[in-house]
């Protein structure tokens, strides 16, 4: 193994890069695609490959969720966000039932940015920490998605032509992926590029520092809350459209999904560091595992340890490292 | 030797979990008959202690600024080993250790991760979860352990002297592990660590081994909650104990332990498991549809936690 | 030591990743010959009912020469079993049956393999308005398997007149989505509606999937009920729970009436001890069974629905087993397996699934 260490030494871009997590993980996507190449030759033609990059949208958008919650520092995390996905795909799918598919798309989007406000007064104004408030207002939020429905599961009301959202392509690009960049882009261009990203890292970083320059952690963290209740949206309306069916437990498991893939993507858990390209990458490398094995058939139970290991060895790679 | 002094908060929040808890009873016994009496009471307090000692383990790592969101599938894998070794015949007493064995020693690889490893709590659990979650699907997928024979029903099945003896077992643990916390300087070494890391170990902490202690301590307590899961319920299943890990974690923090690190008592572990499975069981009690579960659990605790701060925290 | 470490983690990836790719590496050198493959997806791997249907499954893979993929998500969980559809569509697997966790989304992935040429179809939980669907392979109806455990509890209730039994009953399920267990509550309910005028359903209640939940959720019920008649764990993960609930509470024997949908390996222990009265279930095993033999049949070019009258078939392998009663209903296009199972004191020991 020594040469492929020599080799990172040596050459300086990848010397640089060394301590970069996305590097990694594309280190771990690289070799992932060389060992399907052996086993399993006819999962990497286009069409296959393209398809895989469906079940990146809604995991992807939790993802990004996660990450831009835990950047701003202050404990920062939303256990809530994948019962905020069933139960705006249950309201989505009562709105499209009783008044219009679109009026239920106008809508579910304000209501996502409402259950995110409430997250957001309990963790800043009420002062509550993130982690216990998000966690009541997770079986808070999928207790209402149950009532709602009475356990059972919605369908009928939505027409097939709605769900090309979540089953159609473009150009062979599954839309969900093009969802997922149509808000990776403009979110990472304000994080990387404006003021207001500067903010996000700032209040991550030194809440009291930040505080000084004037900037208020409370209120961005409040519209950040509010931003993850937004994209919780627009994933439940990709799951509704995906199934044509609003389950009370659609989005169940995402949240610790969302947490996994912002902590490989590189986020520091105590905020202020961390970039959104990491998240997506660490969508691609996950979904990559995932699918493969799935293709090759292997137990599902195998991908989540696979996913645990994963976590695991890269950030002790990463930690040691930084020991240098 | 060095006492570490309580918080004054802390008390005055205990206070107000405990004037929550009696809120509670005074409408569930209006609401239903069957809640105030000696039988409900006996089973609500033995269904605490497989909870009870995940939640002091939680604690313990939660002061530290920790959190182990893999508790629930370390239960799980200590069951299966106990539970086979059951099935096995072999003798009560040794299974008995092996438990809290098994639970330490896969505490001590979470331990060594995040101590030596410097890999954050929460990422560590995490990945350890999906691990083990995976390790008990290979073993009990399929075929569930069924049928374990009734060895350990004098401990988790009896009453003595009126009450659960399970439940005295999670009084020894209380006691034992608040007298460690306050007698020892283990316990303030960990609340330093929880506040501020860098000082404590600039203080002279040894805060690596401190971290290393209280996950370890953290799986034996798990192993010891295994053994009376498998005495009581006599089955290990691949679902085994889905979800214990939230629970524990929201039990800690009704407790009085801060979710940041820094303060908490072990004795706040009894009241937050109290008022969690109180909730559990009013609700069933009052005849309130099942489907509202989660619903009431989760607005519960925001009322809790929001009465508390405005009243007792804005209060200083 | 720097070099060790960097080569360290690098060994890590690697090792990880490994772990994860060789076993498949080691099926999927086996799957290279020209058998016909037919595959199966439970609404979740790893709980001894759906493990069931797998052996029974090989068996008939064995028996026929088939190649039998078994692949299911880890928890009940819609897309990632439509993920696992379109996973086995992407393989060309021939046939591939299901038991359907969500009849929307997961027809426009069978028309997607039926314009494929392969086979889609059902198996233990059907999507009845699906045309790509080509047959249902039915374990027992669930009419009969609700009435089954009324009857029962009549019967043990008013010996002489069932008709008029007077109780109170209590249902202890499992995940509250689970679309066929809210169907059996249903019919249930209907039935001692229509039937059984003394009788009254009193509590329902989800305990998720594991048996501490449903031990402290039918304790709770046994307080909040001190009359309870009769209890009936719904789901199989509720079974060992309120079993040890019942018995822990002193109602083994004549306390109270235990009844479920459990299969004879799950519910022995309790029916053994008295805490459990019956349980109602089918064959499983010969269910996966009968599902690989439909599979193989259709892909040899058998047509069932060709047939426009009920038909009595003869799956070789199973058609000896006297739980088993294999027709083809043209009515929904059905497979069936034969009338629900009642396990008692008396034959519980002649079942090992």
């Amino acid at each position: 193994m020594n040469w492929i260490s020599q080799l990172i030494t040596k050459i300086p871009a990848l010397s640089r890069l060394r301590d970069s997590r996305p590097f990694y993980l594309t280190l771990v996507i690289g070799l992932n695609v060389l060992l399907l190449l052996a086993i399993a030759p006819t999962f990497l033609n286009p069409s296959n490959f393209l398809y895989m990059f469906r079940y990146a949208g809604i995991l992807g958008l939790i993802g990004i969720a996660e990450t831009l919650i835990i950047l701003a520092g202050g404990g920062g995390i939303d256990l809530s966000i994948g019962s905020m996905l069933s139960l705006l795909g249950v309201l989505h799918y009562i709105l499209a039932a009783s008044a219009d598919i679109w009026v239920a798309m106008i809508l579910v989007l304000p209501l996502g940015m409402l259950l995110g406000a409430l997250n957001g007064t309990l963790t800043t104004w009420v002062g509550i920490p993130p982690f216990i408030a998000t966690l009541a207002t997770m079986f808070a939020f999928s207790g209402l998605a149950l009532g709602l429905t009475g356990g059972s599961v919605l369908s009928g009301a939505l027409p097939s032509w709605f769900g090309v959202i979540g089953q159609g392509d473009l150009f062979g690009v599954p839309i969900q992926f093009l969802v997922l960049l149509g808000l990776f882009l403009p979110v990472g261009f304000i994080l990387q590029r404006t003021s207001l990203g500067k903010y996000i890292y700032a209040i991550g970083d030194n809440e009291e520092a930040a505080r000084l320059l004037g900037i208020s952690p409370s209120r961005i963290r409040f519209y950040l809350y509010m931003f993850n209740g937004f994209i919780a949206a627009i994933a439940a309306i990709m799951m509704n459209s995906w199934l044509l069916t609003a389950r009370p437990d659609a989005g169940s498991g995402y949240e610790l999904q969302g947490i996994a893939i912002a902590v490989l993507g590189g986020v520091d858990i105590f905020g202020g560091s961390g970039t959104l390209s990491g998240a997506l990458i660490a969508t691609i490398a996950i979904i990559l595992l995932q699918t493969g094995m799935q293709f090759i058939n292997i137990n599902p139970v195998w991908q989540l340890g696979a996913v645990g290991l994963l976590l695991v060895t890269v950030t002790l790679a990463n930690q040691l490292f930084k020991q240098k | 030797m060095k006492i570490f002094r309580i918080d004054s908060t802390i008390i005055k929040r205990q206070l107000a979990i405990v004037a929550a808890i009696i809120v509670m009873i005074t409408v569930f016994s209006i609401m239903s008959p069957h809640f105030l009496t000696l039988r409900n009471f006996n089973r609500i307090l033995s269904n605490l202690p497989v909870l009870g000692l995940v939640t002091i383990g939680m604690s313990l790592v939660m002061m530290s600024g920790g959190i182990d969101i893999s508790a629930e599938a370390v239960l799980g894998v200590a069951a299966i080993i106990v539970g086979q070794a059951l099935l096995a015949g072999w003798p009560g007493w040794f299974v008995a250790l092996l438990g809290p064995l098994v639970g330490g020693t896969l505490g001590l690889l979470n331990g060594l991760v995040i101590s030596y490893g410097n890999v954050l709590p929460i990422v560590a659990t995490l990945g350890a979860m999906y691990v083990w979650r995976a390790v008990i699907f290979i073993i009990v997928g399929g075929s569930w352990i069924s049928g374990i024979p009734h060895t350990f029903d004098l401990i988790s099945k009896t009453d003595f002297l009126g009450l659960p003896t399970p439940f005295y077992f999670l009084l020894l643990f209380i006691i034992a592990f608040s007298l460690i916390f306050r007698k020892t300087s283990f316990g303030w070494h960990l609340l330093s660590i929880g506040n501020n890391e860098e000082s404590a170990r600039l203080a002279g902490v040894n805060t690596t081994k401190i971290k290393l202690i209280a996950y370890v301590l953290m799986g034996v307590l798990v192993g010891i909650a295994a053994f009376l899961y498998v005495g009581r319920y006599r089955n290990v299943e691949m679902t085994v104990a889905m979800g214990l890990s939230l629970e524990a974690i929201a039990a800690t923090v009704i407790g009085g332990t801060s979710i940041l690190g820094g303060e908490g008592t072990i004795l706040g572990c009894l009241l937050g498991v109290f008022f969690v499975r109180l909730i559990q069981n009013g609700l069933v009690l009052m005849r309130i549809p099942s489907i509202w579960d989660n619903l009431a659990l989760g607005a519960l605790i925001v009322l809790a936690l929001s009465f508390d701060i405005f009243f007792i925290e804005g209060g200083e | 030591m720097q070099k060790f470490t960097r080569a360290s983690i690098v060994a890590a990836l690697l090792v990880t990743l490994i772990i994860g790719f060789v076993p498949g590496a080691a099926v999927s050198a086996q799957e290279n010959s020209d058998k016909t493959s037919v595959a199966f997806i439970p609404q979740l791997v790893g709980i001894p009912y759906f493990s069931a249907m797998k052996k029974g499954g090989n068996e008939a893979a064995k028996r026929f020469g088939v190649e039998f993929i078994y692949q299911g998500p880890t928890d009940v969980n819609a897309p990632k079993q439509l993920q696992i559809f379109d996973s086995l569509i992407k393989q060309e697997v021939e046939a591939i049956s299901l038991s359907v966790l969500d009849p929307e989304s997961i027809c426009p992935a069978m028309e997607r393999a039926e314009k494929q040429g392969l086979i889609p179809f059902t198996s233990d939980s059907d999507a009845p308005n699906c045309d790509a669907r080509r047959v249902f392979i039915q374990q027992a109806r669930d009419k009969d398997l609700a009435e089954a455990i009324i009857d029962g509890i009549a019967k043990r209730l008013n010996s002489d007149n069932p008709s008029q039994a007077e109780g109170t009953i209590a249902f202890v399920s499992g995940n509250p989505t689970a679309t066929n267990l809210n169907t059996w509550m249903d019919l249930m309910e209907e039935y001692v509606g229509a039937s059984f005028p003394n009788l009254e359903i009193v509590a329902r209640r989800y305990a998720g999937g594991t048996s501490s939940e449903a031990y402290q959720t039918a304790q709770d019920i046994l307080t909040a009920y001190p009359d309870l008649d009769a209890i009936v764990g719904v789901p199989s993960t509720s079974i060992p729970g309120v079993g040890q609930a019942v018995a822990d509470s002193g109602l083994s024997g004549d306390g109270i009436i235990y009844t479920g949908y459990g299969s004879p390996l799950t519910a022995k222990d309790y029916i053994k001890s008295g805490a459990m009265d019956f349980s109602v279930l089918w064959n499983p095993k010969a269910l996966g069974y009968l599902t690989v033999w439909a599979g193989w049949m259709m892909d040899q070019g058998i047509d069932f629905t060709k047939f426009e009258e009920k038909v009595d078939l003869k799956a070789p392998g199973i058609e000896s087993l006297n739980e088993v009663d294999v027709q083809w209903l043209p009515k929904n296009d059905t497979i069936l397996l034969g009338p629900p199972l009642v396990i008692t004191k008396d034959n519980v020991d002649n079942y090992n699934f």
